[in-house]
């Protein structure tokens, strides 16, 4: 009971002296702040090393006891080419690691811990853990993984018990496999701390393998990390900066406070440059943007900051304000392979030197990461187990914005090795490309949603994760509307705040909000890999007559035979199929020439259905899903059919498109002979 | 030996041999024509009778697109939207830079080839044309000397290719590679952009010069009569190396009018919306002005050599006519 009151105690003044404080932040709503650092951290430019001391204080909030902690040590997945990450990135036909063989010494990396040990805390006394520390591979056994740490404890951690343990370490920087890293002096570094896994509800650590597919999952607390860096660098951070200390070596020590965050990252470069805007709506929290950008981007500054400034405003508005009152907007190095990533209250973006406004970089990338500080940030879902949850959504998310903010993006295309964009201004890029799915109907079969996403084929994963999710959910915003679909995006982001839903809780939000049981649609697109393909078989329409007997004036008589009359009524004739095992109902639009339209409501299930009518007028076309509210069907084309087929002037236009295109790569050929 | 001499005057017998630029034209219709009829039948089949058709008379529908390049093989799943426009021209200058001509689809590969051949089989009688404008020809006598030169010239045409290859693979590809590596810590693009320019630049340059040397050589062949290609290899190269400044110069001067062709061309070239059947068949005539646009610049280049090689020579016009080969 004593000890209780101390841990209260302790949570008490850590708000009070840390959270309170924290340069004005908004009164964020307290999350169970269960797993909170500690961090002093310094940088080694020259030798891109890291060197660190942790004092992590977790509370079991379980009701289950534990003699063990798990960490993650994540760099080690770049120790070298036998790690599980390695390994799988390795599937990929463009392995983001790149060549291997090309790699230097310098680029490899590491995290040793050097000690673990338990500092005296309420019921537990100090205690050296460094030997027992064990490295485990509880995904795939494999010997080779060290990114993860379990230390034993000497006595278990009780429900509701607190314990402290501190940790020092020392990494390696890698060059950039993915995400983290160095360039020239140029420094990201996430997942750059032994990080606590989640201890489940069910009394079971859930801290996977570092693994090619899936990064994050922590609980979330309160992070006080001091950092150390050459004088004169910039530096961005997690959470706000509470002030700059200079030494005599010639470093500078820069301190940054969170609460309610479940991750840590952060930057640092003599080259950023600074700009700053306040965001401000009337009915959302006003929002700190702070933007480190690289100088040859100067010209891009208002883009970035109406990107960050849109995704607040939407996601703000259609599911629940941002809460933390500031963020730290990161305009990575070139070719860094930072780009493009999210972590709490901060975020990078990427853009290029040449990109042409309309072209969707850096807006896109933008929107989606500040949309991340919702889905995911907020919303802290099992990346590892359910990625779907915050990279499906935010997709869906960030491309609603992006048509809201901007409209369509054009086509872009770079040439020359990438540096010089061309564009075509009268190509469009349409929602449904840029969720991606020309990627998902490559993918469709490879891969079950509900499988753990770190099981995942790497080469799939993103098109299943971002792509499917996407679709479906634009799939559900047309089935029951934009209002009832961000009602439930809107719910489930309020409930699940500063919590790790699963996806069932997604869907039971659902069903409940749409009130009406959705299990039957998650069940295809979640729980199966069901491919939706509708199509317009035939279509016939011919003046009604009839062949054979008759009955007139009371005689069977046989009917004379009309062939060759060409006036109404017509008979029409249509079979619509079903090509693949995805059903859903659709509804099927009839239009004639004399302008008559008539809409069916086709529940799907059959492989084909016959429609005849008797109309005045011949059938103009047919058309399955008019509207395209399933955009999961793998092949709309075949949706609808004319009665009188005219690709003609399409297929020469382009045809002719592509024949001037060929005449020049003769000429190009021969110029050389 | 002037250099706007021999511009003018490679003009003015370009300008008065027209029958080439038909013979070059239809040639490069006869390749493209039947395969841009396949590319038509493949596209016409996958619309069918959707009404996807609609979107596609005006912009080219992406969804679609995605759909249709993953059904098709062959030839049609060259078809994207890098054919549209001044795209087109861009993707094709890549290629060229790249050294990806000789690496691309197999279909376009075999028709590049064809063509190549019918270039090279040509190129004689198209030299001999502009080194005799005061002699009498004919079709017979274009086509007799292509013949008899063609085996000349298929030797040049392997003995580019093989200098060509050995740029990309021992100079250009390498190069990039080590500007990969020593800019491997710049954090700044403008600072790669610039090495890679470089590199690109320094590859143009190269290809200019090999296809300089071999235009020389071509012209030796047909002018003087050599029938080694390494000899005339040699004799082009020697040229060069004498009169550095007009040949330079010359080729310079011409590739600037190729890239006004090209810019030009660029700017005014219809992209995806035409509509209406007069609307495509202008985009088609407009394509078609910029390819005879091209060939008229190709053979400008020829034209413009062989008289400065010839007023080198001290004989402009009254270079005897090449023998029958023995």
């Amino acid at each position: 009971m004593v000890a209780r009151c101390v841990v209260h105690l302790a949570r008490g003044i850590l708000w009070l002296t840390f959270v309170l404080p924290a340069a004005g932040q908004q009164a964020v709503e307290v999350s169970k702040r269960n797993a909170n650092y500690t961090i002093q951290v310094r940088l080694d430019p020259e030798a891109k090393m890291l060197e660190g001391r942790e004092v992590l204080e977790w509370r079991n909030t379980t009701r289950f006891s534990t003699s063990e902690l798990w960490f993650h040590l994540y760099w080690n997945a770049w120790r070298n080419s036998r790690s599980t990450w390695l390994r799988e990135d390795a599937l990929r036909a463009e392995p983001r690691g790149g060549q291997l063989k090309q790699r230097r010494a310098e680029d490899w990396a590491y995290v040793q811990v050097e000690a673990v040990r338990v500092l005296p805390s309420g019921p537990f006394g100090a205690a050296e853990l460094t030997q027992q520390a064990r490295y485990a591979s509880p995904d795939d056994a494999n010997p080779e993984d060290r990114t993860v740490l379990v230390v034993p404890l000497p006595r278990p951690v009780g429900p509701e018990e607190t314990i402290r343990v501190e940790l020092i370490w020392k990494s390696k920087i890698p060059r950039t496999f993915a995400r983290t890293g160095f360039r020239g002096r140029y420094f990201f570094l996430a997942h750059w701390f032994p990080k606590l896994g989640v201890f489940e509800p069910d009394g079971t650590w859930n801290n996977h393998q570092f693994h090619a597919a899936t990064e994050f999952y922590a609980d979330y607390g309160m992070y006080d990390v001091q950092i150390t860096v050459p004088q004169g660098w910039r530096v961005g951070a997690t959470g706000v900066a509470l002030g700059v200390t200079d030494h005599p070596d010639g470093t500078s020590t820069h301190r940054y406070q969170q609460a309610d965050v479940h991750d840590f990252a952060w930057t640092t470069s003599p080259d950023f440059r600074e700009a700053r805007r306040r965001f401000e709506r009337s009915g959302l929290p006003a929002v700190d943007i702070r933007l480190l950008y690289q100088p040859e981007h100067a010209g891009q500054l208002e883009r970035h900051f109406r990107a960050v400034e849109a995704a607040l405003e939407h996601y703000g508005l259609w599911f629940g304000p941002y809460p933390y009152g500031h963020v730290t907007v990161i305009d990575p190095a070139y070719d860094s392979g930072s780009g493009g990533m999210e972590y709490p209250t901060l975020f990078t973006c990427g853009t290029r030197y040449w990109a042409p406004f309309g072209g969707g970089q850096p807006e896109g990338v933008t929107i989606h990461e500040a949309g991340h500080q919702f889905w995911y940030g907020l919303v802290g879902n099992n990346e590892f187990e359910h990625a779907w949850l915050d990279e499906g959504l935010n997709t869906f998310s960030e491309e609603r914005v992006a048509e809201v903010a901007y409209g369509q993006w054009f086509f872009v295309r770079r040439f020359f090795r990438e540096f010089v964009p061309v564009w075509l201004r009268d190509v469009r890029r349409s929602r449904l490309h840029g969720m991606g799915l020309d990627r998902y109907r490559a993918a469709a079969r490879r891969e079950v949603p509900a499988t753990p996403t770190y099981r995942y084929h790497p080469e799939t994963a993103s098109a299943i994760t971002y792509s499917k999710t996407a679709l479906w959910l634009t799939t559900l915003e047309r089935m029951l509307g934009w209002e009832t679909l961000q009602r439930i995006l809107a719910t489930f982001f309020q409930r699940y705040r500063f919590q790790h839903p699963k996806p069932e809780d997604f869907f039971r939000t659902a069903s409940e909000v749409a009130g009406q049981d959705l299990t039957w649609f998650f069940d295809q697109v979640f729980y199966r890999a069901a491919v939706f393909d509708y199509a317009v078989e035939s279509v016939e329409s011919e003046p009604v007559r009839t062949l054979g007997y008759v009955e007139r004036n009371g005689n069977r008589i046989l009917a004379e035979t009309e062939s060759g009359r060409e006036e109404g009524p017509y008979e029409t004739r249509v079979v619509v199929r079903r090509l693949q095992d995805g059903i859903l109902p659709v509804e099927v639009l009839f239009v004639f020439e004399d302008g008559e339209r008539i809409r069916e409501t086709w529940d799907g299930r059959a492989l084909w259905k016959l429609y005849t009518f008797t109309r005045p007028a011949r059938l103009e076309y047919a058309v399955v899903d008019p509207e395209r509210k399933l955009v999961l069907d793998v092949r709309y084309t075949n949706n609808s059919r004319r009665l009188q087929p005219r690709p003609q002037f399409v297929a020469t236009k382009w045809a002719a498109q592509w024949m001037v295109w060929l005449q020049d790569f003769l000429h190009t050929l021969i110029s050389l002979f | 030996m002037s250099v706007l001499r021999s511009l003018w005057f490679g003009l003015g017998r370009v300008l008065k041999a027209p029958a080439l630029l038909g013979w070059i034209y239809l040639a490069s219709l006869a390749v493209s024509l039947p395969l841009a009829t396949v590319v038509r039948g493949k596209i016409a089949t996958h619309v069918g009778g959707s009404l996807v058709e609609q979107n596609l008379r005006t912009s080219l529908d992406l969804d679609w697109y995605g759909e249709f390049v993953e059904e098709v093989s062959g030839v049609a799943a060259t078809f994207g939207p890098e054919v549209i426009g001044h795209m087109a021209l861009v993707a094709n200058l890549e290629r060229l830079l790249d050294g990806e001509l000789f690496a691309a689809h197999r279909t376009l590969l075999s028709a590049g080839g064809l063509f190549l051949i019918f270039w090279t089989f040509l190129v004689g009688g198209i030299l001999d044309r502009f080194a005799h404008p005061r002699e009498p020809h004919s079709r017979a006598r274009l086509f007799g000397h292509s013949g008899e030169l063609f085996w000349r010239m298929f030797r040049l045409l392997i003995l580019s290719v093989l200098f060509y290859l050995a740029i990309f693979r021992f100079v250009a590809n390498p190069l990039h590679d080590f500007v990969e590596q020593a800019t491997r810590d710049v954090t700044t693009e403008r600072t790669v952009l610039f090495w890679t320019a470089l590199v690109y630049l320094f590859t143009g340059v190269l290809l200019a010069a090999v296809s300089m040397a071999f235009d020389y050589a071509r012209i030796a062949v047909v002018v003087e009569r050599r029938r080694s290609a390494v000899l005339a290899l040699l004799r082009g190269l020697g040229f060069i190396a004498r009169h550095p400044g007009p040949t330079c110069g010359l080729y310079l001067l011409l590739l600037i009018v190729a890239a006004a062709v090209m810019l030009f061309y660029g700017a005014i070239a219809p992209s995806s919306s035409p509509s209406n059947w007069a609307a495509v068949l202008g985009a088609l005539a407009i394509g078609q002005a910029y390819v005879l646009a091209r060939i008229l610049v190709k053979l400008w280049f020829l034209a413009s050599q062989t008289v400065l090689f010839q007023d080198a020579q001290g004989q402009p016009d009254h270079t005897p006519t090449p023998s029958a080969p023995r």
